[in-house]
């Protein structure tokens, strides 16, 4: 019925906003170190996104990266992660 | 505060408010203060001392049923630092104990508080732990070694002596109440633990206003 109208209806665009969302990939909802949700930033820094990154273990646990350094180089010895305490090695 | 200050996205909080710089230590031990609020845990219960220093926590904990500790409500306190929970807490009975692994100055000997302390702890784990190792003593590291030497060999004489300073914290506490009654100002000075401060308080107001 619309392929046959002579006067077809024309849009035109004027303006377009795009909008997206972006999500951490992390077998958890937030970090096991700071509680605070992935999808936010660690409790040191302002924004949440590539600035505040989440760093995943061999050990399939994920912690924010800031959460993580800070807890490994407070370790004298082992460096371990906090949640199994199998040795930390992140995933590149 | 502290509920509406977490569940806000964390950007909207900061931007509204450019001049709050809290450390990692302190927004951490405010979600440790929601997670307990929230999930209510059988047997423990902890909360800041006061509103302006979040660093410093006391928490009571109830001996676990069936044991011999069963009556008991014990009294500890919590010392963050700014590091926390890369560090410790420094955790201390209030309440005299008799444990195989408490000191007699009620400071803990449990590996988690010391070597094994991991940053996914937090407060309510930690006083889970403390609870279960009421029941669970180890002797092989004896930190009261007087205790610990009853625990093994003379069990009856163990369970007599724990239960008689459980009274024994019942009759202080009695006291305590009745000094609380005669001064008002005494007791915001007792280091006694409260639920939070805030209910002391409107329970107070109620009071005053019957």
């Amino acid at each position: 019925m619309i392929n046959s109208c002579k006067n077809k209806m024309r849009i035109r665009f004027k303006e377009f906003n795009g909008v997206a969302i972006w999500k951490w990939i992390a077998n958890d909802d937030s970090c096991g170190i700071c509680r605070m949700p992935f999808d936010a930033s660690c409790s040191e820094c302002r924004y949440p996104g590539n600035d505040c990154p989440v760093l995943h273990g061999e050990c399939s646990h994920c912690y924010h990266e800031h959460c993580i350094k800070k807890w490994i180089n407070s370790q004298q010895t082992n460096k371990l992660c906090p949640m199994c305490r199998q040795e930390w090695k992140s995933v590149p | 505060m502290n509920s509406n200050f977490s569940e806000q996205p964390r950007a909207t909080v900061l931007s509204s408010n450019p001049q709050t710089t809290l450390g990692q230590a302190q927004r951490r031990l405010m979600r440790d203060l929601r997670d307990l609020n929230l999930n209510k845990v059988e047997g423990i219960c902890a909360s800041p001392v006061d509103a302006h220093n979040i660093y410093l926590w006391n928490a009571i904990i109830t001996g676990p049923p069936d044991s011999i500790f069963e009556d008991g409500t014990f009294q500890l306190t919590m010392k963050f630092n700014e590091n926390y929970p890369n560090q410790p807490p420094e955790i201390r009975f209030v309440t005299k104990m008799l444990h195989p692994n408490i000191y007699t100055d009620g400071s803990l000997c449990l590996d988690i508080l010391q070597n094994r302390w991991s940053a996914s702890l937090d407060v309510s784990s930690v006083l889970i732990s403390i609870r279960s190792l009421l029941i669970d003593p180890n002797p092989n590291s004896p930190a009261n070694s007087a205790a610990a030497i009853l625990y093994r060999d003379n069990r009856r004489e163990y369970e007599r002596q724990v239960r008689e300073l459980i009274e024994e914290s019942w009759r202080e506490d009695l006291d305590t109440d009745n000094d609380d009654n005669s001064d008002d100002e005494e007791m915001k000075n007792k280091t006694r633990a409260t639920t939070t401060t805030t209910t002391t308080n409107t329970t107070r107001e109620q009071e005053n206003a019957e």
